[in-house]
């Protein structure tokens, strides 16, 4: 074989910590980092649920029931944060919840913002009757409330994940249209689209390579907020008991047997809250900080 | 007025697509209505008796024709007229919405102008917060902590009903505090509003944080424009620059999120009333689902619907207050 390339692997790493110290004393830095690591761990846990949880979430063991976490007394160290109404362990069903949570948010953001930013930016872009139809759907979908419509289809057909992804996707898509549209719009007057334009580009390859790019940051931001929205709104769902199936370890899902034992044993409406009220913070802090970050007009203002 | 008449062709896409959504899935209100060991017979004479054997078109047709008399048929439940059981339930939902609006409004606004005119102080970091957690906080949660941390310890704060079972609600427009204000009753205003303060804060909570960080945005960007240190070098009193001058030119946005969280408040006050066992829309709506009763649930979202446009439409008006530039 060939002799092995060198590649300039410190200079790289130098000048990605480099990199990353100078991102982090732009404004929004800080916020980035701290909400982006907070939602790491949570991605982690999500990945490795099986390694980390110390039982099965579905196991039920009804001597056991609502068994308070090990610090208090009648705790053990066998179930850390406690058990449930059915004997189930906490810590395992939380730490599966973050899968769910995780998968809702994720796959909202990335249909809505499919959806959206494709429509936004052909909008925005071609124009003419093509926009003016587009941004009619918008209109509509945005005085609809979705939230009831969820209630109503959920209710009458059954519970189940994908149908609140659904929901949640068709309530978000309209805020990714609205960014896209606008940044394809500004792009469109630019002098190097308008040179590209003249050189004889296919409208296609225009809108890929040079209205697209602009509108990733904008969109990256509407992610973020998505992201948090959509878990709040499996979970609220979840705890009426028409989102995600109920016997499936949801943090809503949870709360919801948490609220049936409220008076009694109020520990079990903790944990989950607790984590849900962490993830969701954590996605807004972290869409802050993308936000100022790409803003031009705080660009060069140091902290 | 081309805004009011707009609003028309969408309240009528939303009629149509619930009407289809809540007869093309499946489900049976029959079946779910009768006891166990009724007949074929009792079964036929059922769905006749409600039309559900007509074809869906003409089910579409009559009931258009019903709602546009007014009338938005019988509960399968209750066997009442819908209209009457919604307007007996309204007030409770409209009592909660404006207790909630209130208090986001006055919370929310004061904080995000208070941060936004000592940036980066303690005010403004504390605002900022509170408008982060308002905002990150699931409304149901908020709900379930302040029961048990606050209602159940305190005793002070009922976690049910709009009222005493022994005070009589006073009339005439339902909503309790409003009414006690009419009558001049005190008494009876402080009961209404310790029934209403815990579900009030947690439906309000997540729109307090949300105009806590618009005010202050809009408050931050305005403050730094040509106009206000104009009306500082004029030699304008700080007070009358930060409220006459800027929280004005800043409401434009402000607003837009009021109008928009109002549709949020809706979805809210579904969870918020039942978790509070409140007797209003949102608890309507979740009973009627568990029952199948398919005049109700229309009824009761086509209101929501409604309220939610007819909001939307209000704060598109009240722009051309807040700003004369914008015209419709």
């Amino acid at each position: 074989m060939s002799a092995a390339v060198e590649l300039p692997t410190p200079v790289r790493r130098l000048s990605f910590w480099a990199k990353a110290r100078r991102l982090m004393r732009r404004p929004g830095g800080w916020n980035v980092a701290v909400g982006g690591g907070i939602l790491l761990g949570f991605v982690v846990i999500a990945v490795f649920a099986g390694l980390l949880s110390p039982h099965d979430p579905y196991a039920q063991d009804l001597v056991n029931k609502l068994k308070p976490p090990a610090w208090a007394g009648g705790g053990s160290m066998s179930h850390l944060l406690g058990t449930d109404y059915l004997g189930r362990d906490i810590l395992s069903r939380l730490i599966y919840g973050a899968r769910i949570s995780l998968l809702v948010g994720v796959a909202t953001a990335i249909g809505a913002a499919f959806i959206g930013v494709t429509t936004g930016v052909i909008g925005g872009y071609l124009g003419g009757w093509v926009d003016a139809a587009i941004q009619r759907v918008v209109v509509l979908f945005q005085a609809f409330p979705f939230i009831l419509l969820a209630i109503l289809l959920v209710a009458i057909t059954g519970a189940g994940t994908w149908k609140v992804v659904l929901i949640l996707v068709l309530s978000r898509w309209p805020a990714f249209n609205r960014v896209a549209r606008s940044e394809a719009l500004s792009q469109r007057t630019r002098e190097y689209v308008l040179a590209a334009e003249a050189m004889g580009s296919h409208w296609f390859r225009l809108m890929n390579r040079h209205v697209l790019p602009a509108v990733v940051a904008p969109s990256i931001v509407v992610a973020t907020f998505s992201i948090s929205g959509a878990i709040l709104g499996e979970a609220g769902l979840s705890f009426l008991g028409l989102g995600v199936p109920i016997a499936t370890p949801t943090w809503g899902n949870m709360l919801a047997d948490g609220r049936n034992y409220m008076y009694a044993d109020p520990w079990l409406t903790i944990p989950p809250g607790v984590a849900l009220f962490l993830i969701v913070i954590a996605a807004n802090i972290m869409g802050d900080g993308i936000r100022d970050l790409t803003d031009p007009r705080l660009r060069n203002r140091a902290r | 007025m081309r805004r009011v008449l707009g609003a028309i062709p969408l309240l009528l896409a939303i009629v149509v697509i619930i009407f289809f959504i809540t007869r093309l899935v499946p489900g049976d209100p029959v079946s779910a209505m009768l006891p166990e060991n009724a007949t074929e017979l009792d079964r036929q004479r059922m769905t006749e008796l409600y039309g559900l054997n007509d074809p869906v078109l003409v089910q579409f047709w009559k009931y258009l024709v019903q709602l546009l008399h007014g009338n938005l048929g019988t509960s399968f439940q209750y066997h009442s007229s819908v209209s009457e059981l919604l307007w007996r339930r309204l007030p409770a939902t409209l009592d909660l919405a404006i207790a909630a609006l209130l208090f986001g409004w006055i919370i929310g606004i004061a904080l995000g102008a208070i941060a936004s005119t000592k940036h980066n102080k303690w005010q403004d970091r504390t605002a900022s917060v509170v408008g982060l957690i308002g905002i990150s906080a699931p409304t149901f949660w908020i709900g379930l902590l302040l029961i048990i941390y606050v209602a159940v310890p305190t005793g002070w704060f009922p976690t049910g009903g709009r009222l005493p079972a022994d005070v009589v609600p006073p009339g005439p427009t339902g909503v309790n505090f409003v009414d006690a204000i009419i009558h001049l009753d005190p008494g009876l205003f402080f009961t209404s509003l310790r029934y209403v303060a815990l579900p009030a804060i947690t439906l309000g909570a997540a729109m307090t944080g949300l105009l806590v960080r618009m005010t202050r945005s809009s408050m931050l960007e305005v403050l730094g424009d040509d106009y206000i240190r104009t009306a500082r070098a004029k030699g304008a009193r700080e007070s009358t620059v930060n409220f006459r001058h800027a929280l004005r030119n800043a409401g434009r946005p402000v607003a837009t999120v009021m109008g928009l969280e109002a549709a949020s408040l809706l979805s809210g006050s579904i969870v918020v009333e039942t978790i509070f066992s409140w007797p209003g829309l949102g608890q309507t709506l979740v009973n009627a689902v568990d029952f199948r009763d398919y005049p109700v649930i229309q009824a009761t979202v086509l209101m929501f619907a409604v309220v939610f446009v007819l909001t939307n439409l209000a704060v598109d008006i009240a722009y051309c207050f807040i700003d004369p530039r914008i015209k419709y």
